[in-house]
C-alpha cells in the first residue's frame, strides 16, 4: 500500500489484486449505472489521491496513458505499473485533475465503428464548486431524471465531450472523482444535456 | 439482431441475485471448504484453470463453488476475474523438457528412453461405483492414511537403473524417432513472438500459435467433440494416429527480476503434455517419415491434451481445405460458446414482436391472394 496521500511521494507499492479488484468493480458499476455516485475504496482514498486509483487499478505493461498537469502523479502510475506514458493523442488512459478544454478532449483517441475499444478512458478529478448549471442524462442504465451539477469548467467540457461522442460507437469514457473517492462514470452511451 | 436492455424489471434482477447468494451459503450441509474442493475436485479444478487460462488453484476452487459445480460459470468468474489482473511481467520461456514428470507413458513404444512412469491416473482402475457407506469409506481413508503412503507414493520404481533427474525429464520418443531420421523436422528457424489470444481474436489462417493456444484454452468437452468428429472421418479423414507422449508434470515459471537480471521462480505450474505421432500416407506427403502433433494444457486433464495434439497435426495435414482450422479458432472456446447460447435468455422482445407481424403480414397477404 501507498504510505502517503501525496503524489509527488508515492512510491514503490502498486495495488495488491484484492484493492484493484475493488477499484474495478466500482468503476465498472459507474459505468452500468452513469451518473450515479458510487464510492472508491475508503482505505485507498485515504492513502493516495483518489483520481489516482483507476489508473494504478487498469493500466499495466501493456498500456498507455498520460496525466499532463500532473507530471508528479504520472511519474509515480508509470513506476508503479509499467504503463507508458505517451502524448494524448496516444494515450489508452488519460488523467487530468481538472475538466479539461475542448482542445485536449479533442486530442483524444475515439476509436472507430470496428474498434470502438480503442476510445480513450478519461479521469477527471472533480473539486466541489459552485454549480451553475445541472446536467441531464439520458440513455442506457440511467435512471429517468438523473443529472448531476456542473459549474462553468465542467459544463464547458460536457460540451467538448459531447462533440466526440456524437458518432456511436467511437467515443470517450469519463469517470468523474473526487478527492474523496466519490465516483461518476459518463459511458459514451450516455447522452448529456446542460441546462 | 434486435435486443433490447431489461428495464423495469431492476428489483426483481436484485432479488434473483440474493436468492442464488443465500441458496449457496445456508443449505443444510456443512460449508464446503476450499481444501476439499482442491483435493477432492482436482480434475474439476484443473478443468477450470485450464478453460480460463490462469493457473490459480485456490481461486478455480472459489470459483467452482460460487458456480455451485458449474464448470463453464466457473470458467467464466476465473476468465473475467483475470481480465481485471495487470500484467506487471512477462515470463522467460519456459522450457517443455524442464517439466518434471509425475506420470508419463509411451503408448507408442515398449522400450522408450526413459522409464512409463503411470503414476496417479484412473486408466488403470475398474469402473465400479464404489458403493459401500460413508462411514466404511472414511474407516478405509484413514487406515490408508494411518499406514500405507508409501503405497501411493508417485515416485517411480527404485530399481536403481536411473537416477531421479532421468525418470524425471526423460529423453522424448520423438528424440529417438528423429535420431532415426523418421520423422518430418518442422521446427522453425527464427523465433516469431507467440499469438496472443488474449489480446487479439484468433481468425484462420493463424499461425500456428494462435491455434495452439486457442486450443490449449479451449473447452474440454468441445475439443473431444472436433477430435471424434475429425478422426472418425465426416470431413473426410481417417486416421492411423499413435500417441508418443503423455506427460503430467510440473514446470517452473521464471521471470528476469527487474533489478538484479536474475531469473527468479515465480511459480510452479502442472502441465499435460502429448506428442501424437501421424503416419504420412498422402501423395504430396512424404511417407517414409511421421509427422507429430502438440498438445499442452494447464493442469491434468489428458482428454483435452490428446485431442489438442491430434488436431494440431490434423489441422496442419488438412492445409485449410476444409473448416477444421475455422471451427477450432472460433467454436471451441467455452465462454463464447456458452456465452452466445445463454443471451438467448435475455429479452428478446422486439425481434420475436417483428417475426409474429411478419407472420400476420404474411398470412393475410396469402388470403388476399385466395381471395
Amino acid at each position: 500500500m501507498f504510505n502517503s496521500k501525496s503524489s509527488s511521494e508515492m512510491t514503490h507499492v502498486a495495488l495488491n489484486s484484492r484493492q484493484s479488484s475493488l477499484v474495478f468493480r466500482a468503476l465498472l458499476q459507474s459505468l452500468a449505472s452513469p451518473g450515479e455516485t458510487f464510492s472508491l475504496p475508503a482505505e485507498l482514498c485515504s492513502a493516495v489521491p483518489a483520481r489516482a486509483l483507476p489508473l494504478l487499478a487498469l493500466v499495466d505493461i501493456e498500456t498507455t496513458f498520460c496525466a499532463p498537469e500532473d507530471a508528479d502523479l504520472e511519474l509515480s502510475v508509470a513506476s508503479l505499473t509499467g504503463s507508458r506514458v505517451v502524448a494524448p493523442e496516444l494515450a489508452q488512459f488519460a488523467l487530468c485533475a481538472t475538466p479539461p478544454s475542448h482542445t485536449f478532449v479533442s486530442r483524444l483517441q475515439r476509436g472507430n465503428a470496428s474498434q470502438p475499444e480503442r476510445g480513450c478512458k478519461l479521469i477527471i478529478g472533480l473539486h466541489p464548486d459552485v454549480a451553475v448549471a445541472s446536467v441531464t442524462l439520458s440513455g442506457p442504465g440511467v435512471r429517468p431524471g438523473t443529472t448531476i451539477a456542473a459549474d462553468s469548467q465542467l459544463s464547458s467540457f460536457i460540451a467538448a465531450r459531447n462533440t466526440v461522442v456524437a458518432e456511436p460507437p467511437s467515443g470517450i469514457d469519463c469517470w468523474f472523482v473526487s478527492p474523496d473517492g466519490r465516483l461518476v462514470g459518463l459511458p459514451r452511451t450516455t447522452r448529456a444535456e446542460t441546462r | 439482431m434486435g435486443y433490447v436492455s431489461a428495464r423495469g424489471g431492476l428489483g426483481a434482477i436484485r432479488a434473483a441475485e440474493r436468492l442464488v447468494r443465500r441458496l449457496r451459503v445456508t443449505s443444510e450441509s456443512s460449508w464446503l471448504e476450499e481444501d476439499q474442493i482442491l483435493e477432492k475436485l482436482r480434475l474439476l479444478v484443473d478443468r477450470v484453470m485450464g478453460e480460463a487460462g490462469l493457473w490459480a488453484p485456490r481461486l478455480a476452487a472459489k470459483a467452482l463453488r460460487q458456480s455451485e459445480g458449474d464448470a463453464t460459470e466457473a470458467v467464466h468468474l476465473l476468465r473475467a476475474y483475470r481480465s481485471t489482473l495487470p500484467r506487471v511481467s512477462y515470463s522467460e520461456v519456459a522450457d517443455a523438457d524442464h517439466v518434471r514428470v509425475v506420470r508419463r507413458i509411451v503408448p507408442a513404444f515398449q522400450r522408450v528412453p526413459g522409464s512409463q512412469l503411470l503414476g496417479r491416473s484412473i486408466d488403470y482402475t475398474a469402473r465400479f461405483l464404489e458403493r459401500q457407506s460413508d462411514d466404511l469409506a472414511r474407516e478405509e481413508a484413514e487406515k490408508m492414511r494411518a499406514g500405507t503412503t508409501t503405497e501411493v507414493n508417485e515416485a517411480p520404481d527404485s530399481s536403481g537403473h536411473e537416477s531421479d533427474d532421468l525418470s524425471r525429464s526423460p529423453k522424448r520418443l520423438l528424440e529417438m524417432l528423429r535420431e532415426m531420421d523418421l520423422v518430418v523436422d518442422r521446427r522453425l528457424t527464427d523465433d516469431p513472438e507467440p499469438f496472443d489470444i488474449t489480446r487479439t481474436p484468433a481468425r484462420p489462417p493463424a499461425p500456428r500459435s494462435a491455434l495452439l493456444s486457442s486450443m490449449t484454452r479451449a473447452d474440454t468437452g468441445a475439443l473431444v467433440n472436433q477430435w471424434y468428429r475429425n478422426i472418425l472421418g465426416p470431413d473426410g479423414y481417417l486416421h492411423e494416429v499413435t500417441l508418443g507422449e503423455v506427460r503430467h508434470g510440473s514446470l517452473s515459471v521464471n521471470v528476469t527480476h527487474p533489478v538484479t537480471g536474475e531469473s527468479v521462480n515465480v511459480t510452479d505450474v502442472r502441465v499435460t503434455e502429448v506428442e501424437a505421432i501421424e503416419d504420412l500416407e498422402g501423395i504430396d506427403e512424404d511417407r517414409t517419415r511421421f509427422d507429430v502433433g502438440y498438445g499442452l494444457c494447464l493442469g491434468h486433464n489428458e482428454r483435452k491434451a490428446i485431442a489438442m495434439a491430434n488436431l494440431d497435426i490434423a489441422c496442419h495435414r488438412d492445409g485449410g481445405r476444409t473448416q477444421l482450422e475455422q471451427s477450432l479458432l472460433l467454436t471451441t472456446d467455452a465462454l463464447d460458446s456458452a456465452g452466445f447460447l445463454e443471451h438467448l435468455k435475455l429479452p428478446h422482445y422486439v425481434t420475436f414482436r417483428s417475426m409474429i407481424e411478419r407472420k400476420i403480414a404474411v398470412r393475410k397477404a396469402r388470403r388476399r391472394d385466395d381471395d
